[in-house]
């Protein structure tokens, strides 16, 4: 509807005009908008691509699976899979991530498809929240990163398994309505299914057959989730290019503030969790051990493009309580963590 | 039902081609060489095997797109789910145009190298060891005789004859749990007349020496990378620096060394450069850090590879 986009724009027009007045009135800096010329268009370029490249195997892997899942497994196996007892469920999802290695783009489908398949939400949750970081690649690449630092690789892994267990424990124990996005929104995305149906396995038997029916489903979801991924991207990119690391530093330092610091940054760059640790040790200088902990483990668990994708799955609700819960878990574990450990 | 189809032979269709962009925005990259601006080797091969899922998605929503288009109508009721796309057209429009933005980004704008200005943003680390430094400060205080011995002797003649014993050596890196293999490395790389900072071992190197510098001071080196320089630098001095790339270029961060000649401001930012001088410490912005003295200074083409990676086990 043309007409609904002609009033948005003008809206908007209107409102950047008004900051813009306001900014000339209380005679104040222009906004920064040099990025739209030469080189900081070429960082752009080379940042939003390369994120965009890193990320697409593993959401494409995550589609694929969920696909799979979909087509080949039926519910009560994976009803059956899962332990009866709360904690025995949190923790068996903590540890799932050693056989099942990848970040959360590929975690989120994955857990989306699973949670239709009737897998508890608490456990879903844990899943999405320690497997980035408890699996052998993360341990090896932060491993080597901070090769002269092993207690930061042990403190990472052990910090993420203690929040990934309150955090699951809480999401039992309080949350009982049900988070997931209806169908009727995700209708409104496009002509994909609204996955929120469960299709049973013979009504797919026509036509081509299962494989057929994989194909699509991985297409159709790879373009649900990729646009939340591809924003995402846009989003860290942008933010790379535009705020210099100096100017970041200079507002965090200080005790509390740098871990607020961190994990602001964390969530802002949107790294793979396989590739955080290296950005990590380069802030070693500046930053206690405390803080970056709070990055290592905050980062995968919760970001920029993370928080898009979930919101694909989950209601904003949902979203932002987990959110909060996840931020105050990963701090108050890590200001205590910091006082034991590197005090 | 026919109208809908068509809508949705239409979304197929486009989105085959965007997918198939994709899958050829990717091979083209890897062709021309350029994917090494964007990605590091290591995850090479999984970005080469999403390029083939990507084909064979594409060529699926191409096959659907025909079908649709075709008006095969009983392909729209395989099952239950209400494939009738809803929401406006502007909204389709907005998703697809942010699949397309990046495909337009990737083909028509040239590619670059990171140079000065993503540097300067993501800030030029001028120690590569402060890590392991506070760590290795025990050691050494509580070891200061064997030092004290050996020291004045092996400076005095830091190239010259290269035959150090294995004691000087242990005595000149010492070694503790947590730097073992850079004091390895030391050892290696002491031997030599000059020290060539390979690409293979650029980070490792200095973070080598970094960890020793008072056991390298006066030593050769010859490193290469690009000219950078911090607002507040002195006219003689710069930074010759390099990426280092772990997954891609989102986690890159610059390493570097500073280095202090008169003839420095001949050297413009970006431009590439091999030096070959003596390694001094100076004391910038408070922290004492490694200084190059060159003896020369060599413009190069910038080398095919221009990043680094981290060498895991060296």
């Amino acid at each position: 509807m043309p007409s609904t986009v002609t009033r948005w724009s003008l809206n908007i027009i209107t409102l950047v005009c008004l900051i813009y007045v306001y900014l000339i009135v209380t005679n104040q800096n222009m906004p920064d908008l040099s990025l739209l010329v030469g080189t900081n268009i070429q960082s752009f370029k080379i940042m939003f691509i390369s994120i965009i490249l890193e990320a697409f195997p593993f959401i494409l892997i995550g589609v694929l699976i969920s696909a799979l899942l979909q087509t080949f497994v039926p519910e009560h196996v994976i009803q059956r899979l899962v332990p009866r007892n709360p904690i025995l469920g949190v923790l068996y999802a903590c540890v799932i991530g050693i056989i099942f290695p990848i970040c959360e783009c590929g975690m989120i489908p994955v857990m989306r498809r699973l949670i239709h398949k009737g897998m508890p939400l608490y456990i879903a949750v844990v899943f999405i929240v320690a497997g980035p970081i408890l699996n052998p690649i993360v341990f090896a690449s932060t491993f080597m990163a901070f090769r002269s630092r092993p207690e930061i690789t042990y403190s990472r892994m052990g910090l993420a398994f203690i929040c990934a267990l309150i955090i699951g424990l809480i999401v039992y124990r309080f949350v009982r309505s049900n988070p997931l996005r209806h169908s009727h929104h995700e209708h409104s995305h496009g002509p994909t299914h609204g996955h929120t149906h469960e299709h049973s396995q013979e009504e797919h038997h026509h036509h081509g057959g299962k494989w057929n029916t994989v194909l699509k489903h991985s297409s159709d979801e790879f373009f649900e989730m990729g646009k939340y991924l591809v924003f995402g991207a846009f989003l860290a990119a942008l933010v790379q290019t535009m705020l210099s690391r100096e100017w970041l530093v200079s507002v965090g330092t200080g005790d509390l503030s740098s871990h607020f610091f961190m994990m602001a940054f964390a969530y802002i760059i949107s790294l793979c969790s396989t590739s955080d640790a290296f950005v990590a040790s380069s802030f070693i200088s500046t930053f206690s051990a405390g803080s970056l902990l709070s990055f290592l483990v905050f980062g995968p668990m919760l970001d920029f493009k993370g928080t898009l994708m979930l919101l694909a799955i989950f209601k904003t609700r949902f979203v932002l309580i987990l959110s909060l819960l996840i931020f105050t878990t990963v701090l108050a574990a890590s200001l205590i963590l910091e006082r034991i450990l590197f005090l | 039902m026919i109208s809908s189809n068509r809508a949705l032979g239409f979304h197929y269709l486009i989105r085959s081609v965007i997918v198939l962009s994709f899958s050829i925005l990717i091979t083209y990259l890897i062709k021309s060489g350029n994917i090494n601006l964007y990605i590091a080797p290591r995850m090479l091969i999984l970005v080469k095997l999403s390029a083939i899922g990507f084909y064979v998605i594409g060529m699926y929503q191409m096959y659907s797109a025909y079908r649709y288009l075709r008006n095969q109508s009983s392909m729209a009721v395989d099952c239950d789910c209400d494939h009738t796309p809803t929401g406006s057209v502007w909204k389709h429009i907005m998703i697809y145009s942010l699949f397309v933005f990046p495909l337009l980004l990737g083909f028509l704008l040239p590619n670059a190298t990171m140079g000065t200005a993503l540097a300067s943003k993501k800030g030029m680390n001028l120690s590569a060891s402060t890590t392991s430094r506070t760590v290795q400060a025990q050691p050494e205080a509580v070891i200061p005789e064997e030092l004290v011995i050996i020291e004045p002797s092996s400076s005095n003649q830091p190239t010259g004859e290269t035959t150090l014993t294995e004691e000087q050596l242990n005595a000149l890196f010492v070694t503790d749990e947590y730097n073992e293999d850079f004091a390895r490395l030391s050892k290696q790389i002491y031997q030599d007349d000059v020290i060539v900072v390979k690409d293979e071992l650029f980070m490792e190197i200095l973070t080598a020496i970094d960890l020793f510098l008072d056991s390298f001071t006066g030593k050769k080196v010859e490193i290469s990378g690009f000219v950078y320089r911090e607002p507040d630098m002195n006219q003689n001095q710069f930074v010759v620096g390099r990426f280092a790339m772990d997954c891609c270029s989102a986690d890159a961060l610059p390493y570097g060394v500073l280095v202090e000649d008169a003839s420095a401001a001949k050297y413009k930012n970006d431009s590439w450069i091999k030096v070959r001088g003596q390694i001094e410490t100076t004391v910038y912005e408070g922290n004492e850090i490694m200084v190059f003295k060159p003896e020369s200074i060599e413009s190069i083409t910038a080398p095919e590879s221009p990043y680094i990676y981290p060498n895991y086990d060296f």
